[in-house]
């Protein structure tokens, strides 16, 4: 047990690539295989992570050096040299959301793909996708941020044109490797600038080091913008429709939680690289600008669409906006500890909760879309109809996560709206406002597909229609789970994970005293 | 307690809003079983009394005064949503440039 604890970090990373790559061996063996190997991986994935999140909970930041003589030693002759694996309660969480989504999407994907040739290469793309959301929120150096985030890039790319034979899902994923390939040779350009000045890739020593030179802000802008573009903020967020409607329904849940992964990496370099830095202001209102348009602009071009996954791919780039405006606004007062003490933290830590709501609620509606498509066939809502009373599980797990996506009490959604709300209008009421009107507005979307989808009389050739298979229904099942157990006890993630995680990312002295 | 949540300005227990809810299903059922015994139960979905025909409203019916209003918002919105994966790095490029100019000039500022 002290082996596991004491090497959790690495192995957090490790057993997603080991099962990867074991998984066009587990093929030769048949579909039982690979789906045990994809389950059994996926679980001790989480299980790790969950030992991890807990020592980081329980006694603080956990740092790794990978390849050293002992685990501990991080700065070997006083300044750190070696992939360093960071995690503090912020990344503990990510973590935690990073290894939880794939193996609901596992069990979801168990009776969802169809069996054939290219099951074991589906499984190896997400084990990859998971190794790499995992790393990208766990590593503390900038360069082998930029590698994880390559390996969650090809493997996003390769998986969301996994129905190879549809055109349309070939083109979302050349789209998807296109926009992300720039968008990482522009990490990487900034890693370089920062390595040219500072001779340091560490996050840690770099955080100690940054001043605001002209090279340094160049540095920010190249980051900010580059991770912005990658967790969809408007008006960099055109990717997004393209990648999560044509990915496997179970592969969009686990998209949401990628695109999360680079909103950690925007938070890690506003909030502990940058964060001492005089302008940093300047990008909390870029991120509160990011976060308006996003939310606002998502919104309105979800209520049109008649693709089911395209709908909601729209209301993943307006959620993203709320947790950007809550990041915003306490980035934009971080150089002032009493508007951080009155209503900043708040705010940050709202962003963060919805953060975690957003990787239940949105799991759920795309592996309810997907139930839906596995039956009818069809993802245009215009060709469905009654569909409540052949899936009425399907049905009421759509409700659920319908009403938390909208923000209705006492859903989980609703919690961390309400933080945000309240902090937000202590900068201005108009933010506040605008992130109600959406709120109304995402939940007028999702009547529309509801009456759509499951009233009325059934579509022509959707009658006789069943339930989906019980192992969908269950993976469902557990994400409507928490999102009616944290928004009964929001309290219990709030206090439990969130506001450490917000503190963390505040605290930057003691992120860069883990190393140094 | 692990149901409250400080706002900001204040608190959230959902399981107080919960109680509530359930004292209004009470008064809910209470009024419900006051009503007349042996009412007809409605089988067939319908508009507005009529049976619903085959091709009952869409989804994308939905709303129609509401994108009417819009319309010229509408019409911007899908010409910036060309599809054209070119669009999408020039878009990019372009806010990384005006990022990059507004820190550079407020670093030089300062």
């Amino acid at each position: 047990m002290t082996f596991f604890v004491e090497h959790a970090p690495a192995l957090a990373i490790a057993i997603p690539l080991f099962a990867a790559f074991a998984m066009p061996v587990a093929g030769k063996a048949g579909r039982r295989a690979v789906l045990a190997l994809s389950l059994i991986a996926s679980s001790a994935t989480l299980a790790i992570v969950l030992v991890l999140a807990s020592s980081v909970l329980s006694d603080g930041i956990r740092t790794y050096a990978v390849g050293a003589t002992l685990p501990s030693l991080t700065s070997p002759a006083g300044f750190p040299i070696r992939i360093m694996i960071e995690v503090d309660a912020m990344s503990a969480l990510m973590a935690l959301i990073s290894a939880a989504l794939p193996l609901i999407a596992c069990l979801y994907s168990a009776r969802y793909m169809k069996p054939g040739a290219g099951l074991p290469g589906y499984f190896t793309l997400l084990m990859l996708m998971t190794a790499g959301m995992i790393g990208l929120v766990t590593v503390g150096d900038l360069f082998s941020m930029f590698v994880f985030l390559e390996i969650l890039s090809v493997s996003s790319g390769a998986i969301i044109a996994y129905h190879s034979r549809r055109g349309e899902s070939a083109e979302a994923g050349l789209k998807f490797v296109m926009i992300s390939s720039v968008g990482a040779l522009m990490v990487l350009m900034a890693t370089a600038f920062l390595y040219g000045q500072y001779n340091a890739l560490n996050i840690a020593a770099l955080a100690g080091s940054v001043r605001s030179t002209g090279l340094d802000m160049l540095a920010l802008a190249l980051l900010v913008s580059a991770f912005a573009m990658k967790c969809g903020a408007v008006p960099m967020h055109m990717w997004v429709a393209d990648a999560y409607g044509e990915a496997p329904a179970p592969v969009s849940a686990v998209l949401v939680v990628g695109s999360q992964a680079s909103l950690y990496a925007l938070f890690r370099v506003c909030f502990t690289i940058f964060g001492a830095s005089a302008l940093i202001h300047l990008a909390g209102w870029a991120l509160i600008a990011f976060g308006v348009l996003s939310m606002f602009i998502g919104v309105t071009m979800a209520i049109p669409q008649s693709d089911i996954k395209r709908l909601m791919a729209y209301h993943a780039v307006s959620q993203t906006g709320y947790m950007l405006l809550g990041a915003g606004v306490c980035l934009s007062v971080i150089g002032d500890a009493s508007a951080v003490a009155a209503f900043g933290q708040t705010a940050l830590q709202g962003g963060i909760f919805h953060l975690l709501n957003h990787a239940l609620y949105k799991g759920l509606l795309f592996l309810a879309a997907g139930a839906i498509i596995y039956r009818t066939g069809t993802r245009n809502i215009n060709e469905m109809g009654g569909l409540a009373r052949a899936m009425p599980f399907t049905a009421l797990f759509f409700i659920i996560g319908m009403l938390a996506i909208a923000g209705l009490p006492p859903f989980n959604g609703f919690a961390s709206k309400l933080m945000i709300y309240e902090s937000v209008f202590m900068l201005n009421p108009l933010l506040s406002v605008v992130a109600m009107a959406v709120s109304v507005l995402t939940l007028a979307s999702f009547v529309k597909v509801f009456c759509a989808a499951f009233l009325g009389p059934p579509a022509a050739g959707q009658r006789g229609l069943s339930e989906v298979p019980l192992a969908m229904r269950i993976a469902m099942g557990v994400l409507a789970f928490f999102i009616i157990l944290l928004g009964l006890m929001p309290g219990l993630a709030v206090d439990g994970i969130v506001a450490p995680a917000a503190s963390a990312l505040l605290d930057r002295l003691s992120y860069i005293g883990g190393v140094i | 307690m692990s149901g409250a949540i400080a706002t900001g300005a204040g608190y959230w227990d959902p399981l107080v809003m919960l109680a509530a809810l359930l004292a209004m299903a009470a008064v809910a059922l209470l009024i419900r079983a006051a009503g007349r015994k042996g009412r007809q139960r409605q089988s067939e979905a319908f508009y507005s009394g009529s049976p619903a025909p085959e091709d009952a409203m869409k989804g994308s019916n939905f709303y129609w005064g509401f994108f009417e209003a819009l319309g010229r918002y509408y019409r911007l919105l899908m010409r910036l949503h060309t599809g054209m994966p070119g669009d999408y790095v020039f878009i990019y490029v372009l806010v990384m440039v005006l990022m990059a100019i507004a820190l550079i000039g407020g670093a030089l500022w300062a």
